[in-house]
């Protein structure tokens, strides 16, 4: 099989920037949208309400199911660039196998995936709120509910394997895994892109 | 203004079908649940009167079953061996079991005026539908007092009242009712979900701003003189008097031009549309609805070539500025619906009638074409200048001033009759309704122009009298004025199943001295001589005080005093004249 595909992907650490400054993206654009938003309204009237406000009226429900999922997702996605980056001290110091005791445990995995979640559990749970100010397609959000957490379990698993297997490595499970990852995350971004581009028109 | 959408009979059902689509995700293999999330967080039910409809679609539910979304059938309260529904299937000739009602308008309004007026109706019907009897009150709770009423009583009580704000609160579920009543895993799951959710709040979009409670009524019906032309008027009565001061609103839909799918003809149709629209009007506020909005399909058939779901949804994609509830931050409580209400009535004796004008543009257009466009897009013809006041529920980003100047330039309305309620709304899409106040009081026939409201409702009404004439033809007096009823063929009036009584009192509700015959033609000067609202002024019973024949209330001979012989004859004139164009206009 050629692996030639997976050859672009050379340094990790600037993957794991793009992993990030996509989110971080998302958030930025989604500030700017608000304040673009604001801006008009005051243009329109002068304003006696203040951005925060007008962030409480812009957000709708966009239902239990789909929100249930989406915090889900999220708190997938920190853990499957966790377990990608942050497994094996490939790229970081810093690292799981870097902890004998934790590593060598039964609950090693488990106890990881623990700590990252608990260290972006706010990231994961106010980050979906995002998506309440704008119009999401129900095909936008049947993708979000049923591909992305498969898309993200299955770059963890790939993850774990990689790290059993250390200090033996293979590139194109790495890939794989890396390519699972980013592909769940631009879907769990999508909407906001896609909103954005009709809010500032 | 979050209505909760009563959909009456086949077509309403249809209409708020496209209400209540899910926003939320959903799994084909088994529902998830959750809260059920639909545009503008509103309720909605669909109210039927035949089972085998229900039976043959799969989006709601039986409501009584805990499906939501879900239908209602209105007769499932009778039991089918029912002392009441013996009692008034031998008095009058009504079954209370009916499936469906075959296009006939006066059936249910007799029905409702049995309960109303018969006061050994009332009496069996307290008996039957009390409170001891729990197999009658399969929705309604324990501590509910008796029913006069049964059949509104058992739709608004047991039916959508829990949606309201003015609906008890016994169970605290009564507005998270199961999807389609599916129990299980699913459920487990959905209640889960729900509570992961409310549990982060505000991360989760607060969720459970759907759960508020509605606060008014919105029925949607198609005046055909089916089962929704039959029901929007007693049950809207039913609840007026229980509730004097909620907001309570009908969508009606004037059917096409030509025969229905059901071989209905149009001038039956236009018979019960008449029917419907009369009792309507001539409630005043604090008795009836509060606001007719009204639609003619014939407008919506023409842009749609006749495919109904798109036609269904146009009718939603209308109404979506005002169940819209983002409203600007600085004008929280604009839409509520009291509020509205209040500005519905204002100075007015008799509720309107309200035509919605819609229009919607991804484009960057300015507010003076978004006025201009949806002028031009209206759902029932009219003339926009005869308003006499403008609602304009507006989506996007879209100046108060400048709309209000635009509404002014176009249609005429003094700025401060024009009402308008701004809504954040989604994206680039700019979307406006104008709901006009009575836009009528014109002359009715004007050059160059197809239709206007005057004349298309002289158009339903003199058809329905035509129909009411040729009926009337088929019935043979006797020298001394009285009718056999078994000697007579079967017409409008002497229905094989109606008792004498009934056909007595419904001969004189048709074509005595102060029937409706006379009434509608009253109203057909009214439009010719283009005079200003009302319409229809005086409420018309079948049934008098003791669930007996009305009495006649003028001699025949006072028949001179409603009109003048000569305006008797320049009605007929125009009438035929008028006839006699539309079946050109076909041909």
């Amino acid at each position: 099989m050629n692996y030639e595909i997976f050859n672009f992907i050379q340094n990790r650490v600037v993957l794991l920037m793009a992993s990030i400054g996509l989110i971080l993206a998302f958030v930025i654009l989604h500030r700017f949208c608000m304040s673009r938003l604001y801006a008009k309204l005051d243009r329109i009237k002068k304003s006696s309400f203040k951005i925060d406000q007008l962030e409480e009226v812009c957000s709708k429900p966009q239902g239990s199911n789909f929100n249930t999922m989406a915090i889900v997702s999220w708190n997938l996605l920190f853990m499957s660039i966790g377990m990608l980056f942050f497994l094996t001290p490939e790229i970081f110091g810093l690292s799981l196998l870097k902890v004998p005791q934790l590593a060598s445990s039964r609950f090693g995995f488990l106890g990881f995936g623990i700590f990252f979640s608990f260290i972006t559990f706010v990231l994961y749970i106010s980050l979906p709120g995002i998506y309440g100010f704008y119009e999401i397609s129900k095909k936008i959000k049947t993708y979000i509910f049923y591909y992305v957490p498969v898309m993200l379990l299955i770059s963890m698993i790939l993850s774990v394997y990689l790290t059993t297997i250390y200090p033996l490595r293979n590139d194109s499970i790495w890939s794989l895994s890396y390519i699972f990852m980013i592909l769940g995350e631009i879907l769990l971004v999508s909407p906001i892109f896609s909103g954005v581009r009709g809010r500032l028109k | 203004m979050r209505p909760c959408i009563v959909g009456i009979g086949g077509a309403g059902g249809n209409i708020v079908k496209n209400f209540l689509q899910s926003e939320d995700v959903e799994c084909p293999l088994a529902s998830f649940g959750g809260e059920y999330l639909v545009f503008g967080g509103i309720k909605g039910v669909w109210l039927d009167s035949d089972q085998d409809d229900a039976n043959d679609q799969s989006f709601f539910g039986r409501l009584e079953d805990g499906c939501y979304p879900g239908y209602i059938i209105s007769h499932d309260i009778i039991d089918p061996d029912s002392n009441l529904k013996k009692y008034i299937m031998a008095k009058y000739g009504h079954d209370l079991k009916v499936q469906g009602y075959d296009r006939r308008a006066e059936y249910l309004k007799a029905v409702f005026e049995i309960f109303d007026k018969d006061p050994s109706v009332k009496d069996l019907a307290l008996d039957e539908f009390s409170p001891k009897n729990p197999k009658a009150f399969p929705l309604l709770g324990s501590n509910e007092i008796g029913l006069e009423n049964p059949l509104p009583g058992y739709i608004w009580r047991g039916g959508f009242r829990r949606f309201t704000s003015v609906g008890k609160k016994e169970n605290p579920n009564g507005n998270s009712l199961p999807v389609n009543g599916k129990e299980g895993s699913a459920v487990q799951f959905s209640s889960a979900a729900k509570n992961f959710a409310k549990f982060f709040a505000r991360s989760a979009n607060k969720v459970n701003s759907s759960s508020k409670d509605c606060d008014s009524l919105l029925f949607l019906a198609s005046l055909g003189g089916g089962t929704g032309t039959g029901f929007i008027n007693p049950l809207s009565r039913f609840v007026r008097n229980e509730e004097r001061a909620f907001p309570i609103f009908a969508l009606g839909l004037q059917t096409e031009r030509g025969a229905d799918s059901r071989h209905a003809e149009e001038r039956k149709r236009n018979l019960g549309s008449a029917i419907a629209m009369y009792d309507l009007l001539t409630k005043p506020p604090g008795s009836g609805i509060d606001g007719l909005l009204l639609v003619d399909n014939e407008i919506l058939h023409k842009k749609y070539s006749g495919n109904y779901q798109a036609m269904d949804k146009a009718v939603f994609r209308a109404l979506r500025p005002l169940i819209d509830p983002k409203n600007y931050p600085d004008s929280l409580n604009q839409d509520d619906a009291p509020a509205i209400r209040g500005k519905f009535l204002e100075n007015l004796r008799f509720p309107p009638i309200l035509i919605p004008c819609h229009f919607e543009s991804d484009k960057n257009v300015n507010e003076s074409r978004l006025v201009q466009c949806a002028l031009k897009n209206k759902l029932y013809s009219c003339d926009h200048r005869r308003a006499d006041m403008a609602f304009v529920f507006v989506r996007g980003l879209i100046s108060d001033a400048a709309i209000r100047d635009a509404v002014n330039i176009h249609t005429t309305i003094p700025e401060k009759m024009i009402n308008v309620y701004r809504k954040i709304g989604e994206g680039k899409r700019k979307e406006i309704l104008i709901l006009l106040r009575n836009p009528y009081g014109g002359l009715p026939f004007k050059e160059g122009e197809m239709d206007t409201m005057e004349s298309r409702f002289i158009e339903v009404m003199s058809s329905a009298l035509d129909f009411m004439a040729e009926e009337h033809k088929r019935v043979e007096k006797r020298s001394d004025g009285t009718i056999d009823w078994a000697n007579q063929p079967v017409s409008l009036v002497n229905q094989a199943d109606y008792s004498s009584k009934t056909k007595d009192a419904l001969f004189k509700y048709f074509y005595g001295p102060e029937g409706l015959e006379i009434r509608i033609k009253e109203s057909i000067d009214k439009l010719m001589r283009g005079e200003a609202a009302p319409l229809f002024i005086k409420p018309l019973d079948i049934f008098d005080g003791n669930g007996e024949s009305r009495r006649e209330q003028i001699s025949p001979s006072d028949k001179s005093k409603v009109f003048s012989p000569i305006e008797v004859e320049e009605i007929e004139r125009i009438i035929s004249d008028k006839l006699r164009g539309i079946e050109k206009g076909r041909a």
